[in-house]
């Protein structure tokens, strides 16, 4: 965790994630890039000769008018956090924010964003941004619920397993956060319902490996009347857990991306930050 | 790298793909566990369905010999070397062998395989099989070429840049092992002149954030007369290690490796980490 890429919008409280990615940083020694995507004009095509023209620049300009701001306010912190820092800002081609989060969190070992809350429920279109963001970077992602009265911290994590692909992606990609951690928990719903989960052993050869690098996981097979989805988020607030590690499960026909219903389910209704990878 | 999977079934029990393992395993002080799956040879070359209806396979002659011989040269390649390792033996009745494995690949932070110059299965070619664990098992795995006389190097290393998800993947991922090598390059192959530009941004990036993991690395655009994949193998002949994302198109069912990946996957220059 070297590199930290911060996604700044200015409708946000940038202080949400730039307190996240400072608690990383002190840890870890992190440089952090605060990004700022400027969204594009929405453009109309005009006739004979046929061009494009913008129709809508309201967003573009609201949003450079506010870039000196959020600049300041960024260096600011990382000023007086004595950390060190890079700020960048480029402007799309479209509205879709997501595309210049995701160029820029390609190369950087972490990406922090909020996810936005409205009635304590994150909003669908939030939760496909932060779904698209973590397909198309391939970086984990720390997404952070925007309504939350606690500050980010990563001493209890709970870790969900079900021995798949993104299950080992997230486990894999959170080590060296999960090494910093006081207190791991990896979580298990209906080990039995996997085809190749052995119940016996369910996560113990998992947490045997995680183990091996120095994080302190415990292993918890939770057989649950409800879905994965629910049975996740109960069990990471029974753990009061600040953080929650799980794969991104989707997958994109043709444009869309289609969520997993356990992820599209946490991610909705998130018990704390969560940390995602595909 | 703390626990690294080494495929020790009987046709990759060769000290090559054991040396590999047993050098990373130094390095990263990480603990071996020499995985034998019954059978998965048996079942990618077809003799599975003669021999599954007579002998339950995990008792069968043939079997029990080569788990013995795959124990044998797994205890052999790590007894005195003072690192913790382990014989794993995995059954893959009832399910599928290539299940069985990729559910062990998950455990582990890397995977080292050896190429079986014996294949002879026309229903999975090699590549497929190879492509099918990296992609099911999202976890990187490291081939290693036949070579009677192998030993392992950390000199140079080299890294397939095109700036993509998937190459940027294998690059984040092959981090632990990056920092043992003494020269890191990140190389691409006939840029077209419009894209120069961003492939070189792109790698100024990664070199950035390589630097602050404490890899010095460096980037350097190939210009070359003939194909890409014969290029890219004459970069792989000198290194002692590349590194590569594994791309794939799904054309319909069927999954389709990339053209490099498959060419290399066939017959890899020098031990190749792959990841996607």
């Amino acid at each position: 965790m070297k590199t930290l890429l911060v996604a700044l919008l200015p409708d946000e409280d940038i202080d949400t994630s730039l307190d996240a990615a400072i608690t990383i940083a002190h840890k870890h020694g992190s440089h952090i890039i605060g990004y700022m995507p400027i969204p594009g004009p929405i453009l109309m095509p005009v006739a004979s000769p046929m061009t494009m023209v913008p129709f809508d620049d309201t967003m573009r300009t609201r949003f450079r008018e506010m870039l000196p701001t959020v600049k300041a306010a960024f260096e600011k912190r990382m000023t007086t956090e004595g950390l060190s820092f890079e700020f960048r800002s480029d402007e799309q081609t479209s509205l879709n924010l997501s595309l210049g989060i995701i160029a820029h969190a390609r190369t950087s070992d972490l990406c922090i964003v909020q996810m936005w809350q409205s009635g304590g429920k994150v909003t669908a279109d939030s939760v496909e941004s932060v779904a698209d963001i973590v397909m198309a970077s391939g970086r984990p992602v720390l997404a952070l619920p925007s309504q939350t009265s606690r500050a980010f911290a990563y001493e209890r994590v709970t870790v969900a397993w079900n021995a798949s692909r993104e299950s080992a992606r997230a486990a894999f990609d959170s080590v060296s956060l999960l090494s910093k951690a006081a207190e791991v928990e990896l979580v298990w719903i209906n080990p039995q319902d996997t085809p190749s989960g052995n119940v016996d052993i369910a996560g113990a050869e998992i947490a045997t490996v995680l183990a091996r690098h120095d994080i302190k996981i415990t292993d918890n097979p939770i057989s649950s009347p409800s879905k994965a989805g629910p049975a996740i988020v109960e069990q990471a607030i029974r753990n009061a857990s600040d953080l929650l590690v799980i794969g991104a499960y989707g997958h994109s026909r043709l444009r869309e991306r289609i969520l997993g219903g356990a992820t599209e389910y946490i991610l909705r209704n998130p018990p704390c930050a969560i940390l995602l990878s595909n | 790298m703390k626990t690294i999977l080494v495929d020790v079934t009987p046709f990759d029990a060769r000290d090559n793909v054991l040396n590999a393992a047993v050098a990373l395993a130094g390095k990263n002080d990480a603990h071996v566990v020499g995985l034998y799956v019954t059978h998965a040879r048996l079942a990618f070359t077809g003799l599975y369905s003669l021999t599954s209806p007579y002998i339950h396979p995990d008792t069968s002659a043939i079997e029990v010999t080569w788990r013995a011989k795959a124990e044998e040269a797994i205890t052999k390649a790590l007894a005195n070397t003072g690192l913790s390792y382990e014989f794993r033996h995995v059954s893959t009745i009832p399910s599928d062998p290539m299940d069985t494995l990729i559910a062990q690949v998950r455990l582990a932070d890397v995977f080292i395989t050896g190429i079986d110059t014996d294949w002879n299965d026309n229903a999975v070619s090699q590549s497929d099989a190879l492509g099918q664990i990296i992609e099911g098992a999202g976890r990187p795995i490291i081939i290693v070429p036949e070579k009677s006389d192998y030993n392992p190097k950390f000199d140079t290393v080299s890294i397939g840049w095109d700036g993509s998800r998937e190459c940027i993947r294998a690059v984040f991922d092959a981090i632990p092992i990056l920092r043992h090598y003494a020269q890191c390059s990140l190389i691409s192959v006939n840029v077209d002149r419009a894209d120069m530009d961003a492939r070189r941004q792109s790698a100024t990036r990664m070199i950035e954030t390589l630097g602050r993991h404490d890899i010095v690395a460096s980037y350097k655009n190939i210009k070359a007369h003939g194909s890409d994949i014969k290029a890219l193998r004459k970069v792989g002949e000198e290194s002692d290690l590349m590194i590569l994302g594994a791309y794939h198109h799904r054309r319909l069912r069927e999954r389709i490796f990339g053209g490099v990946t498959v060419s290399i996957l066939n017959s890899p220059p020098c031990p190749v980490f792959l990841s996607r």
